[in-house]
């Protein structure tokens, strides 16, 4: 196949699609907002689902309409007025509960789509690629009664509720796709099984095993392991999709749900390495204190719980987070050897864990550069701060060269950066060999590795 | 007027996100009465019939629920949103 016929993604609903590129860009020029939300709520009246009925009741709630009549008789744009109805509610969700935030966000969009929705006309002659930024449950609905038969996307979360409608209408879908090399109009065929978008049809059975496993060769012929960075046990399907192991599994998320951690059993099914990380406790997440101490003195029920899961099955792995000097990996070390554990690592996401890396490195099986924070440590940003990108310079370079050339056992990038086109090429070219990247990442990653000299 | 009021604790897993608002703003609708969710924490308090009000609790698991309804049918309100809670919503 011709690359530059081929976009990589991240397949969200399987199956196969042709059509024509029908390229949406939501718009809410001179749209009358409460006949929008009106037709809105006539269109989700048809549908037997709860989310369509939870849009509907709030869009008709005469606490959130009287909100937006006021903000809309201040001249505001509808758009804008949309926003800001919803915002307090938004807010709450993201001060009360982090797991409410990221539905908090699809909250707002999916209100803001009411605006679009009466702009969105999709002709019915022929059969249609739908392709856009995102979309939220109105939009889904709409694609699930027209004659859609494919949807591109640049960015939609799998468990989302516009996903679960568009896996229920047997739309194939491909998300985190660059759209910007799409044109309207084009032909392309969506192969959502693959993650993958195509100009020309593609033999189907050997591209799904050229984008399985663990190790990859590049160009010349040098092993690459690829791995996945998980936050819940749901996504252990990636692990199924990919066959490949786990390089990072975010523990905390786990422990924030109040869920059994038990359930981590669930990755004992599968022979590929699976990596834990304990429980990242910093400010971001629970606050306070981020010393990977605190695992040992008030989470140390639940890490016992994680400790027993590894104990159990042979392909699990412990790694402790934030680690910045030996005394605190010794510590580490003593205490799960107690339990009979020898797979053992740590991360270097400290600016004092560079410095004692030897040190650290002597109680460790493996270790893991986590580059957000390690980046946001050294240049004294907050997370979430600064661009990717803006990591891809000399300096950090040769702090990433270091951290490479001292260590003595396998080491691995689990942080964004591997999870980035640049990014990847970047740590490749130091001369990083294993990689943790997110699923959406995946097929991208393993076409950088094979293209690589 | 008759004032009925009972305690609940939310136990499924996410707490009053969209889907328990809707059925608690839902099945609260079925009802003449007057009906107020309340979080005994804060004291924040919601009208049950709006579910811009119920979601806007953002209560998680654990929080404790004071169910509060006055009116003809206030008995059979309380009785009908407390078991919906304790059957947490059926998501389990």
């Amino acid at each position: 196949m011709k690359t530059e016929n081929v976009l990589m993604g991240l397949g969200i609903v399987g199956g196969k699609g042709y059509g024509k590129v029908f390229k949406w860009e939501s718009t809410s020029t001179n749209v009358d907002i409460n006949q929008a939300l009106d037709k809105l709520v006539e269109d989700l009246s048809e549908e037997n689902n709860l989310l369509a009925q939870n849009i509907k009741l709030l869009v008709m709630d005469p606490i959130f309409r009287d909100r937006l009549q006021r903000l809309l008789d201040l001249d505001i744009e509808p758009d804008m007025a949309v926003k800001l109805a919803i915002k307090p509610l938004v807010d709450r969700w993201k001060k009360e509960n982090p797991l409410f935030a990221k539905r908090g966000e699809e909250m707002e969009r999916t209100i803001a789509d009411a605006l679009f929705y009466s702009s969105l006309n999709i002709n019915e002659d022929e059969d249609i690629i739908f392709v856009a930024e995102t979309i939220t449950v109105p939009v889904a609905i709409k694609l699930k009664k027209s004659k859609v038969k494919g949807c591109v996307l640049k960015y939609l979360r799998r468990d989302s509720h516009a996903a679960i409608i568009l896996s229920n209408s047997k739309i194939p879908t491909v998300s985190n796709v660059d759209i910007n090399y799409i044109k309207d109009g084009e032909y392309l065929f969506v192969y959502g099984d693959l993650g993958i978008v195509s100009r020309e049809e593609l033999d189907w059975e050997t591209s799904l095993e050229t984008f399985k496993g663990s190790v990859f060769k590049t160009g010349g012929g040098e092993e690459v392991e690829i791995l996945l960075n998980l936050d819940f046990v749901e996504d252990i399907y990636w692990v199924e999709r990919f066959k490949t192991g786990v390089g990072l599994f975010r523990t905390e998320y786990l422990l924030m749900l109040g869920e059994d951690l038990g359930k981590l059993k669930e990755f004992g099914r599968y022979d590929e390495k699976f990596i834990l990380r304990a429980f990242d406790i910093g400010g971001d997440k629970f606050g306070g204190e981020r010393s990977p101490m605190r695992l040992l003195r008030d989470f140390k029920k639940e890490f016992d719980s994680m400790l027993s899961v590894v104990k159990e099955h042979r392909n699990f792995y412990i790694m402790i987070p934030m680690i910045s000097f030996p005394y605190e990996a010794e510590a580490f070390y003593n205490y799960v050897r107690k339990w009979g554990i020898d797979r053992l690592g740590f991360m270097i996401e400290t600016p004092m864990a560079v410095r004692n890396l030897e040190g650290i490195q002597r109680y460790a099986e493996f270790l893991s550069v986590g580059t957000n924070d390690l980046w946001s440590l050294y240049v004294g940003r907050s997370r979430g701060e600064s661009d990717i990108k803006e990591q891809i310079n000399k300096e950090f370079g040769e702090i990433l060269y270091d951290i490479l050339r001292k260590s003595k056992v396998p080491i691995s990038v689990c942080g964004a950066l591997a999870s980035d086109e640049d990014g990847l090429r970047f740590l490749m070219d130091i001369g990083f060999r294993r990689f943790s990247v997110a699923p959406s990442f995946y097929n991208k990653a393993v076409s950088i590795v094979k293209d690589y000299p | 007027m008759k004032k009925v009021i009972r305690e609940v604790e939310l136990r499924n897993r996410l707490g009053l996100h969209a889907r328990p608002s809707t059925m608690i703003a839902t099945l609260a609708s079925n009802f003449k009465s007057e009906i107020f969710i309340e979080r005994l924490s804060d004291g924040m308090r919601a009208n049950a019939k709006s579910v811009f009000g119920v979601m806007m609790l953002a209560a998680p698991k654990g929080t404790v629920l004071k169910i509060e309804a006055e009116g003809e049918d206030a008995e059979e309100a309380v009785k009908a949103i407390v078991e919906l809670i304790e059957r947490g919503f059926d998501e389990d």
